[in-house]
């Protein structure tokens, strides 16, 4: 999976997963950021995603402050994903 | 109506650290912490394997003698509480005995291993326990047990609801429904909680450590509390010793989140110093608060701001604590666990520690007690709870010889229906549109509810809230409350089983992949007041914030609590009904499993009515043409007792039941009603638990068309009877 796709995936795991009925993957900028602004997320969308990308994508994602950075935005997420696929 | 103070008179208790209320408190004062590993169920792969546990407890072995009716831990607990009270309180009779339990998962660790399995045959063997634990289940196997006779109600409101469940007693000694209730909740360990808090991050890895600097959550417990709370005049008629008295309360809700709490402690501030108003007493005469206290970062930090806030300088002087960092949270029991542990601080002037506090964070500044309890002669202290979905309720008790102070007198207020909603074939009605038709055929509503909602603010709601969330809209806005003048109003939802699809997807996740896979945030929308306060949030709806239920009377049970909060002055204005998804696990296995009904179509649908004291509605001029003339809830075995007042005048009168009132039929003879039409709706509605609220919302709609000008609905279930009569202005 590119990253291209990878970040498709990504926005359709967080649309269905954190159940954002209104949004599409054309209309998630994937360098916006997901928390506070922008998409209006929370905490508890934020262990939700922690979840479900742990489960989908096979990596870890700490539960410390390292998380805030990872899930800053689309792709930060996809970055944190190829560099642990890299990693193995 | 000026029967005196609110006593109590006895309190009893099981706890991971004693089997009656005097053995939890002296353990309480000595510092002991009830944590060890559970043994219950299998915690491996939690993030922590540690709870309050009532170690050594066989519930069958608390059954009553001859007992062979299906029993849980939860109702064991209960029982055992239960017994506790009543004989610290020298009552040995049910006769008259009022009932009220406040519960969050009840029966849930004896249904949960087989919804988790979910296959076919399995949940055939589900159906039996489900039906057998339903949320009620507690408060009826305490009536029989007791031989209770007087009212009983189930309440659930998350964290706060054995706390309502004390609120809801105290309405009907104010109003005389009642003058002595066995009033508390109770809460077993299960895996639905103990794998949804652990999947939030909110428990701490070792034991709770409320208002400490390192805490870093909550520590799950079990247990049961139940107060004796009686009228004064009742208590000293009968010669008993007054423990404490109850002196005030209130109940809020934030509107905020489902989880976190109103970060600048406005609205928890709000309902300490409500408590305190309703008590007559000011800051200066309260020296302990029982803190809701968990030990999770933001719910410490907040409340006390909260305390700050609310009794300004006499925060620094007045003693605070937490139970919880010794019994744990015990979830639906923690509102009567602490309001019994608050009685005893005061009759036996100790204040217990905070069990784990050790260094008291800067966040956290309060007089706190640490390591054992601390000798104080005690006045007044209150007791809060606080819980998911922004739930809130503050109890005030003084010392039994605490002097009587000059109280204005309250009167038995009249409740007028302002509103009414009900869902219809392709959309929601309300006022004269009510009608009482969902969908009998086909058994689902053709319309998408969901898609009249903000995609936004209704992320995660399932199909009650959704229900839930719109009716209650198209009631406020058809009673002329919009978006700004909502805000006093609150919210009561029937509910009888709470989701069980998504209960049991949760539960088999976890058994499948492990507890560190369920989805996090499914859990909070999982308890059965998640629609209530998913509504609430929505709508700003800042008034009460309740879920009960009654089985196949769970619409008459939602709309009997609005109005006993009404008439005693708990609220000013409450949405109140209820709704049922067509749910294929009810309608293939509850359903024929339910009494009665077989000759109706399990259907789905939602109906509400606005309830609004007389004063209230008129104040703002709203349409009070329909108001309750009376309303009589009874067991079904003694329905000659019950008294019914005739139609108001000479004009129509109708009787209005889900199906035909055969059982009523003598009742309404006798009482007047016997010449009225009787309209049966059941082939228009089909059938689900809560249905009867659309009966009370058509009731109002032919009001006020005109079509008649006195209607009774009746509805009942197996054990009761309910009958609530609607009048115009003849």
């Amino acid at each position: 999976m590119d990253a291209a796709e990878l970040k498709r995936a990504l926005k359709r795991l967080i649309i269905e997963e954190l159940d954002l009925r209104g949004h599409t993957e054309e209309s998630i900028d994937e360098d916006a950021p997901l928390f506070g602004e922008g998409l209006g997320l929370d905490s508890l969308d934020a262990l939700q995603l922690a979840v479900a990308i742990e489960e989908k994508f096979a990596v870890t994602i700490p539960e410390d402050d390292r998380a805030k950075a990872i899930f800053a935005s689309v792709s930060a997420i996809a970055d944190h994903v190829l560099g642990a696929r890299a990693a193995r | 109506m000026n029967r005196g103070r609110i006593a109590v008179t006895g309190v009893g208790m099981i706890t991971a650290l004693g089997r009656s209320a005097e053995e939890t408190f002296a353990a309480l004062v000595r510092g002991d912490r009830g944590f060890s590993e559970v043994s219950l169920f299998d915690v491996s792969g939690q993030r922590t394997t540690l709870a309050a546990e009532v170690r050594g407890f066989a519930p069958r072995a608390e059954a009553p003698r001859g007992f062979t009716a299906p029993w849980s831990r939860s109702d064991a607990l209960a029982l055992v509480a239960a017994r506790d009270a009543l004989a610290r309180a020298g009552v040995g009779s049910g006769e008259g005995l009022g009932v009220t339990v406040g519960v969050t998962t009840g029966g849930m660790l004896e249904a949960e291993a087989l919804l988790a399995a979910r296959k076919v045959e399995d949940l055939r063997a589900a159906a039996e326990p489900l039906l057998s634990y339903p949320l009620s289940s507690t408060a009826d196997r305490l009536v029989e047990a007791l031989s209770a006779t007087g009212p009983s109600r189930t309440i659930c409101s998350a964290c706060s609801s054995s706390a309502n469940a004390l609120v809801q007693a105290a309405s009907w000694l104010v109003t005389g429904r009642t003058e002595r209730v066995l009033a508390g909740g109770t809460d077993a360990l299960c895996r639905l909680t103990f794998t949804g808090f652990n999947s939030l991050g909110a428990t701490d890895k070792v034991p709770c450590r409320p208002f400490d600097r390192d805490r870093q959550g909550l520590t799950l417990g079990e247990g049961a509390a139940f107060l004796v709370l009686e009228t004064e005049e009742a208590a000293a008629r009968r010669g008993a010793t007054v423990v404490a008295f109850l002196s005030g309360w209130a109940v809020s809700a934030e509107a905020h989140h489902i989880t976190q709490p109103e970060p600048s402690g406005r609205a928890a501030a709000g309902t300490i110093a409500g408590a305190l108003r309703r008590a007559g007493l000011d800051a200066t005469a309260v020296d302990y608060v029982n803190a809701h206290g968990t030990g999770t970062t933001s719910n410490d930090t907040v409340e006390t701001l909260a305390i700050h806030a609310a009794l300004g300088a006499e925060a620094r002087r007045v003693f605070v604590s937490s139970s919880k960092g010794q019994l744990g949270h015990t979830l639906g029991a923690a509102g009567a666990i602490e309001a019994a542990v608050t009685v005893l601080a005061l009759s036996q002037g100790v204040v217990p520690p905070t069990g784990g506090l050790v260094t008291p964070d800067e966040a956290c500044r309060l007089r706190h007690v640490t390591g054992s309890g601390e000798p104080s002669p005690l006045r007044a202290a209150l007791s809060s709870s606080f819980g998911f979905g922004g739930t809130g309720t503050v109890l005030a008790f003084e010392r039994g010889d605490a002097r009587r102070r000059p109280t204005p007198e309250r009167a038995r207020r009249t409740v007028v229906v302002t509103a009414a909603s009900t869902f219809g074939p392709s959309s929601v009605l309300s006022g004269e549109a009510c009608a009482p038709g969902s969908t009998a055929q086909p058994a689902r509503l053709s319309w998408a509810p969901l898609a009249d909602l903000d995609p936004e603010r209704s992320r995660r709601f399932d199909s009650l809230a959704t229900f839930a969330t719109l009716g209650a809209r198209a009631a406020l806005e058809s009673g002329g409350l919009g978006e700004g003048g909502r805000s006093g109003v609150g919210l009561v939802v029937g509910t009888a089983f709470g989701n069980v699809e998504r209960t049991a997807a949760f539960l088999q996740t976890g058994a499948e992949k492990g507890p560190k896979r369920v989805p996090p945030a499914e859990f909070p929308h999982l308890l059965p007041s998640a629609a209530s306060g998913n509504a609430s949030i929505y709508l700003g709806l800042r008034g009460p914030i309740l879920s009960t239920c009654d089985l196949e009377a769970t619409g008459e049970a939602a709309v009997d609590v609005a109005c006993d909060w009404l008439e005693s002055g708990e609220a000013e204005a409450l949405v109140a009904g209820s709704g049922d998804p067509y749910d294929s696990f009810a309608a293939d296995l509850l359903g024929p499993a339910c009494e009665t009904v077989s000759d109706i179509p399990r259907s789905e649908g939602a109906a509400w009515v606005l309830l609004e004291s007389d004063e209230h509605a008129r104040a703002r001029g709203a349409d009070t043409r329909v108001r309750l003339a009376q309303r009589r809830v009874a067991a079904r075995t003694s329905l000659d007792s019950l008294r019914l007042e005739p139609p108001s005048g000479p004009g129509r009168a109708l009787v209005l039941a889900v199906r035909e009132p055969v059982l009523a039929a003598d009742l309404l003879r006798r009482s007047g009603w016997g010449s009225a039409e009787i309209r049966v709706l059941g082939p228009e509605t089909g059938f689900h638990e809560g249905v009867t609220a659309y009966a009370l919302a058509f009731a109002r709609a032919l009001v006020v068309r005109g079509q008649a000008t006195d209607v009774l609905v009746v509805g009942w279930n197996a054990r009761r009877l309910y009958a609530f009569h609607f009048a115009g202005p003849g």
